[in-house]
């Protein structure tokens, strides 16, 4: 059973007034308002400028509890990349970082295409890669964190607003903590922000999101074999609070459950919500041992996934 | 349980609807009547309905809870002005 070893996260100590991004960004002072009230955004950090993404993923692999000790298990690194270009061609900072960690016996690769739910894409094929292997105590190192790089308009600042941020994480393949109880993702690919026609994509996609959403986190505890009732905490994707407190409105949950703490101070990190929310979520001390909690996350892609663990 | 219509307030209301919607759209509109439906017939985006809502605070002098909006408010003009007036607090 795959689990998280030990998880990281980095945010860069630059805090930006979502205000301030508004030139940028091409927004009008009416959606920025829009955007406080209504998505519960108001600052995102940033990197100093001159920073690379090498800096930013290797500042949360870097703390990783026992990395330096365990460098020699390690077989793989991934890098969970939310948008397809992250880079100018031919930059790609996961062989930089494998070399920066001394990870000498690990292959290194990008994932991505889950868009911003590429993290648990990752933690499940490092879980199934090691676990194919059978190397006893063999590890993999899973990173994810993008700056804020590309103009895709499909990544326009309408319901969410990008920071920077990077998270890591160590997976076996049978660790004692935490286990990954379930993994369900599901794509609709009829909802694809980059398919050829997007004529009325936005609406659609806002109507069904919630519906998406709900049966991707009821479809991951089935298959744990829990209830919501046992679910102690919800760890989700920082797109905004709005959507999540509608989650927990739908699925009778008390908002408390899901941790948002994030959401104003970061914004959403691509893909390292997930591990920037579980070291909150521990810091917190609101995860204990034997609790069972969802990480969960929508993607560029119409990518809905979820993930079932316990502590 | 909904709090009883404040008539006069509705009217206000509808009555700012109608100024704003066209600055929100960026075009002229001509007669719009409460039934109309504000995304399939007016082009109304999700985001762009939600600025129709902070502008109605400013225009109105009032905070509208927008944690209960949901899709339901947002079918025509009526059902939206039903939940403004319904959820406003004024300042």
């Amino acid at each position: 059973m795959t689990a998280l070893d030990a998880v990281a996260a980095y945010l860069p100590d630059r805090r930006v007034p979502i205000e301030d991004l508004a030139g940028r960004l091409d927004l009008a002072a009416s959606q920025i308002k829009v955007l406080r009230r209504y998505h519960g955004l108001a600052e995102v950090r940033r990197q100093e400028p001159g920073g690379t993404v090498l800096d930013l993923l290797a500042a949360a692999a870097s703390t990783v509890e026992g990395l330096r000790e365990k460098a020699h298990r390690i077989r793989h690194v991934l890098y969970a990349r939310g948008v397809p270009v992250a880079l100018p061609y031919p930059m790609n900072p996961v062989h930089e970082l494998r070399a920066l960690l001394a990870l000498d016996r690990a292959t290194a690769f990008t994932v991505t295409h889950h868009g911003c739910a590429t993290s648990l894409l990752a933690v499940d094929i490092a879980g199934r890669l090691l676990a194919s292997s059978g190397e006893p105590g063999a590890l993999a190192l899973v990173v994810a964190g993008e700056q804020v790089f590309t103009q895709d308009p499909a990544v326009a600042a309408d319901s969410r607003i990008f920071g920077e941020g990077a998270g890591a994480c160590l997976v076996s393949a049978d660790g004692p903590h935490d286990r990954v109880l379930s993994y369900v993702t599901r794509q609709r690919g009829d909802l694809d922000h980059w398919a050829a026609d997007t004529t009325g994509l936005d609406e659609r996609y806002v109507r069904e999101y919630p519906k998406l959403l709900d049966e991707v986190v009821l479809a991951a505890v089935e298959r744990a074999g829990l209830t919501l009732d046992d679910i102690t905490l919800i760890l989700p994707h920082n797109v905004n609070t709005v959507s999540w407190k509608r989650l927990a409105k739908r699925l009778e949950l008390p908002v408390e459950k899901v941790l948002l703490d994030n959401v104003p101070v970061a914004g959403h990190t691509f893909a390292a919500d997930a591990f920037l929310n579980y070291r909150t979520a521990v810091e917190h001390d609101l995860l204990h041992r034997g609790d069972r909690y969802v990480i969960a996350a929508a993607g560029f892609g119409a990518i809905f996934s979820a993930m079932v663990l316990q502590h | 349980m909904d709090k009883v219509l404040d008539a006069e307030l509705r009217q206000r209301v509808v009555a700012s609807i109608g100024t704003l919607l066209p600055q929100v759209l960026k075009r002229d509109l001509s007669a719009i009547p409460e039934d109309i439906r504000l995304f399939d017939e007016l082009g109304l985006s999700s985001s762009k309905t939600l600025e129709l809502l902070l502008a109605l605070e400013e225009e109105l002098g009032i905070e509208v809870d927008v944690d209960e909006i949901d899709r339901g408010d947002l079918v025509s003009i009526g059902a939206f002005a039903d939940f403004v007036t319904q959820h406003a607090t004024p300042l």
